[in-house]
């Protein structure tokens, strides 16, 4: 409240020294300039206040944590267009706005979404009165349209950039991890690739082979526990495959040595029906000992499996 | 009728429809109106005389040659750049584009200046750094700037 009088006084005060410094050269030129100020601020008095009101009303009924509680259920294409129009109605400063999209992004937004969201947010419809006053409807509503597009295509472009930049999630697929430069878990893969050869097997002639796969998704300290080497072990003594071992990891938390869980996804699969339950059961242990959580596993049917490949 | 008039009943209706339905939220409101209203409104005195200034003493052939529709990419990219470091309130950038425009300025030229004053701020570079990291800021507005300039360029055609 302070620094609101204090900006306040700062900014009354601006205005009365440069209308005193037209006044010091020429009283009668202060006295126009006056007349213009004033009928520029009567003309659009009730504009003002009801632009107050407007703006007032939105920020008590629309609050940040509904619309980011909204923007994190909707997926896809309907994200887009919610983050493309909705955040147009919102009030605010962007001091307000980057708060609010800290905690989108933490909960999971990705940067395309997020830079949609600032950008669609200039859009500024409670203030779409005053615009309209000074600047005209035309102007008013083409410059508003275009905030729509405008919103997407920074998006878009933003999240590319962004992604050479910041480094995308790394997916590392067993049966060409050796190929792909990943610094992360370079040493799993030359591991892996010097026990088990892992270049030349062939995924999609495993899976088409094999009687069951099972599919799991997990996650936890993958990387960091050496998952991957510890699977193929088990699987070398078990007779069964693990195939498409795919690992996402923020490369960006890693390099600043914090913790982060990676999610992966990976098939198990079998030759033989028989021992496909002692091969579920010796995964399953592998991963409950090293603390992985198993977000969720399913039995591939013929039709995914041939989907998947 | 006054314009201002009709927002001004549509504004008093909505505050009544709130206050039926919430009266806390209602109170909340208010409150957010008055704190805007003190916030703004001597932003807007200040800008009004910025305006009158203007008006008197700035001749219409150098904001045509300026910010004009003859101005071409260097009128568009002042008023980027204008937009960018000015410490202007959203509320205010409207009435002192409105001036411009009467003394000859383009519309593409208002247009960015809206744009960028709205979307960019140096004064907001270290809350954004703060809250969302150095690169997203950099790209952000960056891009902002380059994709307002693109629109910018246009507008004219779609006026």
């Amino acid at each position: 409240m302070k620094k609101l009088i204090k900006e306040a006084i700062i900014y009354i005060l601006l205005g009365l020294i440069i209308w005193g410094i037209v006044a010091l050269f020429s009283f009668g030129k202060s006295l126009s300039v006056a007349k213009v100020a004033y009928k520029a601020f009567a003309g659009a008095f009730w504009i003002i206040i009801s632009v107050f009101i407007f703006i007032g009303l939105i920020q008590a009924w629309v609050t940040p944590e509904q619309l980011s509680k909204y923007l994190g259920k909707t997926a896809g294409w309907k994200r887009f267009a919610f983050a493309s129009t909705v955040p147009i109605f919102l009030g605010g400063s962007l001091f307000t706005i980057f708060p609010l999209t800290k905690s989108l992004k933490e909960k999971g937004a990705s940067n395309s979404a997020i830079l949609t969201f600032i950008t669609a947010w200039s859009g500024k419809a409670p203030l779409l009165p005053l615009e309209a006053n000074f600047l005209g409807w035309k102007f008013t509503i083409l410059r508003t349209l275009l905030i729509i597009p405008t919103a997407i295509v920074m998006g878009f472009l933003g999240e590319t950039i962004l992604d050479k930049w910041e480094g995308v999630p790394v997916t590392v697929t067993a049966n060409k991890m050796a190929e792909d430069e990943i610094l992360i878990g370079e040493e799993v893969i030359k591991e892996l690739d010097g026990e088990f050869n892992l270049r030349k097997i062939e995924a999609d002639k495993i899976i088409s082979q094999a009687l069951h796969c099972v599919e799991f998704t997990i996650v936890g300290d993958i990387l960091e526990k050496n998952i991957p080497l510890k699977l193929a072990e088990l699987s070398s003594q078990y007779g069964y495959n693990i195939v498409k071992l795919k690992i996402d990891t923020p490369s960006v938390r890693l390099s600043t040595d914090k913790k982060c869980p990676s999610r992966a996804k990976f098939i198990l699969a079998s030759k033989t029906s028989e021992h496909i339950p002692t091969h579920l059961n010796k995964v399953r242990d592998l991963l409950k000992e090293n603390d992985i959580v198993v977000v969720e596993e399913k039995k591939l049917s013929r039709i995914q499996l041939v989907r998947k490949a | 009728m006054n314009i201002g008039l009709i927002y001004i009943t549509v504004a008093a209706i909505l505050m009544v429809l709130s206050f039926v339905k919430d009266r806390n939220k209602t109170k909340k409101a208010l409150i957010t109106t008055g704190k805007i209203a003190l916030n703004v409104l001597p932003v807007l005195f200040f800008i009004f005389i910025l305006m009158g200034v203007i008006s008197i003493f700035v001749t219409k052939e150098m904001i045509a040659k300026l910010l004009g529709t003859g101005s071409g990419i260097w009128g568009i990219l002042i008023g980027e750049l204008v937009g960018a470091l000015a410490l202007i309130e959203p509320a205010a950038v409207f009435p002192f584009s409105g001036s411009l425009i009467a003394k000859g300025a383009s519309y593409g030229v208002i247009y960015a200046f809206a744009s960028t004053a709205i979307l960019i701020g140096i004064a907001t570079f270290p809350a954004e750094i703060m809250f969302m990291g150095k690169k997203f800021t950099v790209v952000r507005n960056i891009l902002t700037f380059a994709l307002v300039f693109f629109i910018a360029l246009t507008f004219r055609y779609l006026m």
